[in-house]
């Protein structure tokens, strides 16, 4: 069975909450609204024909004005893999309902995608951040995320680029006055920009 | 278990790790206690986070290989040969016969040698320092192998998109067979040692007991799954590569001895995997073919890599395209999700880590049990945490 065959089974089950059923020769996937998501997994999980008994990955993509959370099953019994996709809201709004009622195993991919991510998973029994401190602020995988400047008094790498262009500065600052004068244009540092 | 008994204690708050030799790595159990009891405990994972995906989504595809190494840094082949096909499954590449026998001469060979390591250091969580040793002096020899193919010990950038760092050449491949024949013949030697001690067996056997019910809810896979008695492998059930061309046997718990999913088990599938991948190995060996005329770029230097032909030079996938690939490593499924704008770097990169679904399932199979018991679970998950917190 392949997903047009799957998205066929939601799509008579769940009607006009299926938006879309793709497939290419790289991937497919069926989306279906948030309404019907976490029902949608039980179904797949359930039906005789599907048994999803496995939640393989799950996790999230910024696509600027929304989030896509993707999750990716697989039937250990049917010999099948099926990627489920839902979206949320809106960028502001970024809500999902959790599938850990479905999965048990949900569970920490539901933390690392809100710690990660920034998509809060309604539901979830103990949405925590998992890989980054409690007190991190910011979801690092969003793509209007920046570097931070420090943490606890440890410089991010935004900072540490800002001091060395400030050393160099100095540098230049100290050569000119064992120099006795002042960089004319032709003395002007030849190393500018760049890393180092 | 431990019996009921009169005394009521306090509970107590115990920390474990992160500096913890025997939580192989930076990994931290809080783990609340009653007396010797563990009531609960929950692990902290993320002290070695390096934001991998992140970085993926800042470097061209092929640049990414290298970062993929240090996922499972125990099983660096492994990683590196799912990342070239999730990548070349995205960018459209196809692959000669002879590039797909190298990679699976490889993995093999690379799975061995992990085991080999999570099979020493398993006897050392649970106080056994000889095996340890025998399986330090064969892995030692494998990484001597690796080295002198790849130029890396441990963190190999082998595999490139499109095919591998360079050819294997017959003085290698008979050095690889030479150490075939030794690891096997050495086999029973870790086994009379370990696996069949009677103490080792005390330490082990019945003790955090993961269920085939809940092992498939939590998404445990790898020879964990196969402990808990679910007769499921990607190379056998969902193949990819050439493993279709091979016959082995994929060893399920069945509960002749111990209980179908305790820590005993666990270790056994690793010590029966070792013989399967050594098998595989000499199938590949055997069987694989010369490389055809058209199949592969001419290499004008030693330092250029053996790449198929019509290997793009930019690397630049369709817009919107998406892969999902997915490989049996040592501890069992990773995965690449990889997402593409129509750039020359991925769009997303999601890294689905095995041993990162395994270990939340700690909590659920140590409740009951005694610490030094957690030692012996925590071992035979057999977690990398270079993976676990990527």
């Amino acid at each position: 069975m392949d997903t047009k065959e799957i998205g066929a089974l939601l799509k008579e089950r769940f009607g006009d909450d299926v938006l879309d059923v793709f497939q290419d020769d790289r991937h497919g996937h069926v989306r279906v609204t948030q309404k019907v998501f976490v029902e949608a997994s039980r179904f797949l999980r359930d039906d005789p024909r599907t048994r999803f008994e496995q939640l393989h990955d799950l996790t999230a993509v910024d696509w600027i004005d929304h989030f896509e959370v993707v999750l990716h099953l697989c039937s250990l019994s049917k010999r099948l893999n099926f990627c489920l996709k839902t979206r949320t809201p809106s960028r502001d709004d970024a809500t999902c309902p959790s599938v850990t009622s479905v999965w048990p195993g949900a569970d920490w991919h539901e933390r690392e995608t809100w710690d990660l991510m920034g998509v809060r998973f309604i539901g979830h029994p103990d949405l925590r951040r998992i890989l980054l401190p409690e007190d991190w602020e910011g979801h690092p995988l969003r793509k209007d995320e920046g570097n931070p400047l420090e943490y606890h008094g440890i410089p991010g790498i935004a900072a540490i680029r800002g001091a060395e262009e400030r050393l160099r500065e100095e540098e230049l600052a100290n050569k000119t006055s064992r120099a006795g004068g002042r960089p004319g244009p032709d003395r002007a540092p030849a190393r500018t920009g760049g890393d180092a | 278990m431990v019996p009921e008994r009169d005394v009521q204690s306090e509970e107590l708050v115990v920390n474990m790790g992160p500096q913890h030799p025997a939580t192989h790595g930076v990994l931290r159990v809080t783990c609340k206690t009653d007396g010797e009891v563990i009531l609960d405990c929950e692990p902290m994972v993320g002290n070695l986070h390096r934001c991998k995906e992140k970085i993926a989504e800042n470097v061209q595809y092929w640049q990414f290989m290298p970062y993929t190494d240090r996922l499972d840094y125990l099983a660096s082949m492994n990683n590196e040969e799912c990342y070239a096909r999730a990548a070349e499954k995205l960018l459209g590449i196809k692959l000669p016969e002879r590039m797909e026998y190298i990679r699976l001469i490889m993995t093999e060979a690379g799975r061995l040698s992990s085991h080999l390591m999570s099979v020493g250091t398993y006897g050392l969580d649970v106080g056994a320092i000889t095996p340890f040793l025998y399986c330090f002096r064969e892995r030692e020899e494998a990484n001597h192998l690796f080295e002198k193919i790849s130029g890396g010990r441990m963190l190999y950038h082998f595999m490139r998109i499109g095919g591998c760092a360079r050819d294997l050449d017959d003085a290698w491949i008979q050095r690889l067979l030479e150490f075939l024949d030794r690891v096997e013949s050495k086999m029973d030697e870790y086994n009379t040692l370990l696996t069949w001690n009677k103490m080792f067996q005390e330490r082990t056997m019945h003790v955090g007991v993961l269920t085939r019910e809940a092992a498939l809810a939590h998404g445990v896979t790898g020879p964990a799954l196969r402990a808990s008695g679910v007769d499921w492998d990607v190379r056998r059930d969902d193949p990819y590569g050439i493993y279709h061309k091979f016959k082995w046997s994929v060893p399920v718990a069945d509960g002749k001895y111990g209980t179908v999913g305790d820590c005993w088990n666990r270790h056994w599938m690793r010590a029966l995997e070792m013989k399967e991948s050594i098998s595989l190995v000499r199938q590949a060996i055997d069987k694989m073919p010369k490389a055809g005329p058209d199949d592969f770029q001419p290499v004008e230097s030693p330092h250029k890599p053996y790449l198929a032909k019509g290997v793009p030079r930019t690397m630049r996938a369709p817009k919107g395209a998406e892969v999902y690939v997915r490989s049996e490593n040592p501890r069992g499924e990773l995965g690449f999700y990889l997402v593409s704008d129509g750039g020359t770097s991925p769009y997303r990169c999601k890294i689905r880590a095995p041993a990162f679904c395994n270990i939340a399932v700690l909590p659920h199979i140590t409740r009951g049990y005694l610490i030094s018991d957690l030692v012996a679970i925590i071992g035979s998950i057999d977690i990398v945490l270079g993976e676990v917190d990527r």
